[in-house]
């Protein structure tokens, strides 16, 4: 017999007899969870899945459970969450008695939903908090020296200000910088934004920065930035209207995107005879879970203006507007196919 | 192994003799009697749960241990209802989930923050920025500044944990 133990337990537990399932096969279903929910699996590794899902009922059930974990938290309104485990580890670090506090929100840096404060540390120096969005979200900063950040879907920063400098790590996603005469200073401060792959100097400009694997794309809109490069090589300087990409081989100049690379601050995705494949891999970047594209559709063009920031009413309007199927498999995996002819 | 029969005799023995006990116990630490009488019904319900009664020979203070983490796991879900409440009246009514939200909300809370007090903190962060952040497993390595690999282990290590708390019993060792 297996008990129901309190109210809190039992509506933790799916059922109260609940069928064994063997550790191996969980472990499993853990390890294909990662693959497809927090990773950007590769066509055949979905195959491979849906056949192990196949093979025993034992798999299936496994699956389903691991879903139903997953399912709890995103469900969550993250925002309101993460400040309540937030307050309540401010709560339990002034309680001494507490000792397995919940360091980790302070410490990771997940200072999400306060927003962005600044504590005051010594007469001039300013630490601010690790800012970040969430996959979808977009978020307009105004810093301390007038400067100007949007930041875009799932990306994270913080910045460090001192007499002499003004920094910016970016470490990953994509911003948009509008810089600041930062008059307190009288324009003595250098900025800079920090990269993995290198330092983008702005010289009074508007440009947008984003990381993209192993590079860095920055493309400027007004004025110019200089690029130097974390591993050795010469700096470069990007001008209004050019793009310049920071990698493991250093600077170099970079092809325009179909749609322009600050068309987002807006809200939008807007070009001519764009590619269904790179349209939809763009607009993933807008939303949890993944989009296929079926080859043989790939190359279909699309132009006009889709909104990134509600991707499902994007869907239904080029479903409308191309000889296409838009399936979803779940709310987390959208299969986009040619139309199926009735 | 005890059998089954033997098992449920041993239960029955230690509330005959200990259940009074450790309801005085508990009233005293919490200072409710409501509660206390459904804590030390739980401690028992936890007893049978686990099908083994590892040392029977000091009884009080074998039940006060599993007592004495009940009550703290009662205070941690105080403070999360009541710092969850404090959010909640901060944020704009139109934005409000249900009462019946709340309730699974709140569930979720204790859930994760009872997950969390178990695991390392490079798990625990790996953990938030996946379930509550969205990120990908690439994006939370160049986040925390470690491979990949590092981040699946973490997050496959946190998933186990999860599904142990949400499925107790049910095939993880």
């Amino acid at each position: 017999m297996k008990n129901c133990s309190t109210a809190e337990q039992s509506s933790l537990t799916e059922a109260c007899t609940p069928q064994d399932v063997p550790a191996a096969i969980v472990a499993t279903a853990i390890d294909w969870s990662i693959r497809l929910t927090f990773n950007m699996p590769e066509q055949e590794v979905r195959q491979d899945f849906e056949q192990w899902l196949k093979d025993n009922p034992l798999h299936r059930l496994a699956w389903q459970r691991i879903q139903t974990v997953n399912g709890r938290f995103n469900a969550l309104p993250g925002e309101m969450v993460l400040e309540t485990l937030q307050s309540v580890d401010k709560r339990r670090k002034k309680s001494l008695s507490r000792r397995h506090a919940l360091k980790l929100l302070v410490l990771s840096g997940v200072a999400c939903a306060g927003g962005l404060s600044l504590h005051r540390q010594g007469q001039w120096q300013y630490l601010m908090a690790d800012v970040t969005t969430a996959t979808g979200e977009q978020r307009r900063l105004v810093l301390e020296d007038g400067t100007e950040l949007m930041l875009n879907t799932s990306t994270a920063l913080s910045t460090a200000f001192d007499e002499q400098q003004r920094i910016v790590r970016l470490h990953h996603g994509e911003i948009c910088v509008t810089t600041g005469a930062d008059d307190r200073f009288k324009g003595k401060r250098s900025l800079g934004i920090h990269t993995p792959q290198g330092m983008i100097s702005p010289m009074g400009t508007r440009f947008t920065v984003r990381i993209d694997r192993e590079e860095v794309r920055v493309a400027v809109r007004e004025g110019a930035v200089r690029l130097t490069p974390t591993a050795s090589g010469p700096a470069g300087v990007v001008r209004a209207g050019a793009c310049g990409i920071l990698g493991r081989q250093g600077v170099r100049s970079a092809e325009p995107q179909p749609f322009g690379d600050d068309d987002w601050v807006d809200g939008i995705l807007a070009g001519t005879s764009m590619r269904l494949a790179d349209v939809l891999k763009e607009m993933n970047r807008y939303r949890r879970g993944f989009i296929t594209c079926d080859q043989r559709i790939a190359d279909l063009p699309v132009s006009g203006v889709l909104q990134i920031t509600d991707t499902d009413s994007a869907l239904r309007f080029l479903q409308h507007t191309l000889p296409i199927d838009v399936l979803y498999r779940s709310r987390y995996w959208v299969t986009v196919q040619p139309k199926a002819l009735i | 192994m005890l059998s089954e029969y033997t098992f449920q005799q041993e239960i029955q023995t230690l509330y005959l003799d200990h259940h009074g006990w450790l309801n005085g116990w508990l009233r005293k630490k919490l200072g409710c009697s409501q509660t206390a009488a459904d804590l030390a019904h739980d401690v028992f319900v936890r007893l049978l749960a686990r099908r083994t009664v590892l040392d029977i020979r000091e009884p009080r203070a074998y039940l006060g241990r599993i007592a004495q983490g009940l009550v703290i796991d009662h205070w941690r879900r105080r403070e999360i209802e009541q710092a969850w409440l404090e959010v909640l009246a901060q944020w704009p009514t139109a934005e409000a989930p249900s009462a019946e939200e709340q309730a699974q909300i709140i569930e979720t809370l204790t859930l994760i923050d009872s997950l969390l007090s178990q695991l390392s903190t490079r798990v625990r962060s790996t953990f938030v920025l996946a379930q509550l952040e969205g990120l990908t497993c690439p994006q939370i390595a160049a986040r925390l500044g470690v491979s990949r690999a590092t981040v699946e282990r973490d997050l496959a290590k946190a998933l186990r944990h999860c599904y142990a708390l949400c499925f107790p019993g049910a095939g993880m060792s």
